[in-house]
């Protein structure tokens, strides 16, 4: 029986509306969806996305929706028809077909969407220039129909003693792994960093090739299954002073579970993240948590003298050698 | 207050340099009305960072005449910002201060979570030394290529096509300052609308380029007041 085959998974998440946002009177553009077998078991499917927010994406926000609930149900089907079958079949279909599927839906998704809810004199009314220009280009330019959906997309999918990771854009995902009671909690990033997405550039589903932009990886865990998973948007973690403080989020949670329990984490996360967009980034702040049950110990003990050291494990494909990542 | 997981918080910087022509045509009237309109302009700067909260705004002089320096090489955040005048004389090493606002802009130099920089190019002539040097510099480095590219013309014989270039984006044009009073306007315009611009957490592909950074229109041109004050 593989390790964490017969685990439960536990799932909270929240999304909250940028400061920034607020002060300008625009909706929040991200969006979180997930899903479990019964009883909490797995498959479990947790999905972010971040909606670019731009004038000229003035339908994001449906964009973010469309994206979430389209790779959760991707993801799911693709764990729920292949349950009987190895880990590596998995690995190979949520690698190369997955992404295809994901976007080429998603691309169907949005213009049935924009055929079903075209712009309104009421929407264009409230749009600024630039938007009710780009709302008026969407029959006559290439991409633009996509580009006013526009939105990334984080994936995270838990089988029978396998995991796979999937990111379109900015964001990010940590994954924590708890040992014995007195070692510290290890996390990392379970996919390469992108160095390009920097000052508020980010690859997206509406470029064309963006099936070829995903970055992937899977996990076949024996020992030591993950403890927790926690994907974000960048509004999230561009709120934290330096990238260890934003991975700092990862071991806290862990101990915060142990020490509080699951519903302490699952009641405050809309006023953590409030917190984090108000005196950081401004902008929607999003995290899904997927916990395993039972992967830390009640009696977890605190560590002797300082807070629990957070150790980052090595990456899992080298990083660019940046001063931050 | 429940404890809350991670480290410390922290607003978006946002580095913000002045790119100046101190060259011998801007000896006189255009460097006093420069100096005078920046200074003037740091209030509204300072106001326009505090209308966006989540972005903290450090602000860098670089100038140029005969060669390139550092007038003010410190981040200095903008509450702390003071104008010290700068003088004319020289020529016009226009190149030479882009590629050292490339090297201020290199990866290593730059937090990952910053915002979009702004850069603002003010010139009255035509660079003398190896200008598409320095420009190549600066858009190989993917900060210098993601900033908010602004740039005022002072007078009749600045360069718009080199400051075109600067800018590289075919919807934003070199403001043109013909006297004082459009050159105190347009400083202000150009200390206070790109930092909203480069604050707004909107994300954009690259295709968008710093097109996809909405800014609304320049000022509107300005009558001088007097027939001296045109440049």
């Amino acid at each position: 029986m593989p390790a964490g085959a017969t685990c439960s998974w536990r799932i909270t998440h929240e999304s909250v509306r940028g400061a920034a946002h607020v002060r300008a009177g625009l909706e929040n553009q991200d969006a979180v969806d997930a899903r479990s077998a019964p009883g909490d078991r797995p498959p479990v499917v947790l999905a972010v996305a971040d909606g670019h927010g731009s004038p000229r994406s003035f339908r994001s926000k449906q964009g973010a929706n469309l994206a979430v609930q389209l790779a959760v149900a991707a993801a799911t089907r693709l764990l729920e028809d292949h349950r009987d079958i190895g880990p590596s079949r998995i690995e190979r279909e949520a690698r190369d077909l997955l992404p295809a599927e994901i976007v080429t839906r998603w691309h169907q998704a949005v213009q049935r969407h924009w055929e079903e809810h075209p712009c309104t004199p009421a929407e264009l009314a409230k749009l600024g220039h630039e938007a009710a220009e780009a709302a008026a280009s969407i029959t006559g330019e290439a991409g633009a129909l996509a580009r006013a959906y526009g939105s990334t997309l984080l994936l995270a999918g838990v089988g029978e003693g396998f995991a796979f990771y999937l990111q379109l854009g900015d964001g990010d995902i940590l994954v924590a792994s708890a040992g014995a009671p007195q070692e510290p909690v290890e996390v990392h990033h379970p996919l390469p960093p992108d160095g390009t997405l920097i000052a508020n550039e980010t690859t997206s589903l509406c470029m064309a090739g963006a099936q070829g932009m995903f970055r992937f990886h899977f996990h076949h865990y024996q020992e030591r299954p993950p403890a927790l998973v926690l994907l974000a948007t960048d509004g999230y973690f561009n709120s934290f002073r330096t990238p260890a403080d934003f991975e700092q989020v990862a071991s806290d949670l862990v101990r915060l579970i142990a020490r509080e329990g699951w519903e302490y984490v699952s009641h405050h996360l809309h006023s953590w993240l409030d917190e984090a967009s108000r005196s950081g980034s401004g902008d929607d702040a999003s995290l899904g948590i997927l916990y395993r049950e039972g992967a830390v110990d009640a009696s977890r003990p605190a560590p002797a003298g300082e807070e629990a050291a957070t150790a980052l494990a090595a990456r899992a494909a080298a990083a660019p050698a940046a001063g931050d990542r | 207050m429940p404890e809350r997981p991670g480290g410390a918080l922290a607003k978006r910087p946002l580095q913000f340099i002045w790119l100046v022509d101190c060259s011998g045509s801007m000896q006189g009237q255009k460097i006093e009305t420069l100096n005078l309109a920046v200074r003037e302009a740091i209030k509204p700067m300072q106001d326009t960072a505090d209308d966006n909260p989540n972005a903290e705004v450090f602000v860098r002089v670089l100038k140029f005449s005969s060669g390139a320096q550092w007038h003010l090489s410190q981040p200095t955040e903008v509450h702390q910002f003071r104008w010290s005048d700068l003088e004319a004389g020289g020529s016009t090493a226009m190149g030479q201060a882009l590629a050292m606002a490339a090297e201020a802009l290199e990866v290593e130099n730059m937090p990952q979570r910053g915002l979009p920089p702004v850069l603002v190019l003010v010139s009255d002539g035509q660079p003398t030394d190896d200008f598409n040097r320095g420009l190549k510099a600066l858009m190989d480095q993917p900060w210098g290529q993601k900033a908010v590219r602004v740039a005022i013309a002072i007078g009749p014989d600045a360069d718009l096509d080199h400051l075109q270039r600067f800018i590289g984006n075919p919807e934003i044009k070199p403001l043109v300052a013909s006297n004082v009073q459009e050159l105190v306007k347009q400083i202000k315009w150009a200390s206070t609308i790109p930092i909203k611009a480069a604050s707004s957490p909107a994300s954009r592909t690259r295709a968008m380029g710093t097109a996809g950074i909405p800014m609304p229109p320049p000022p509107e041109s300005v009558a001088p007041a007097r027939p001296s004050d045109i440049f």
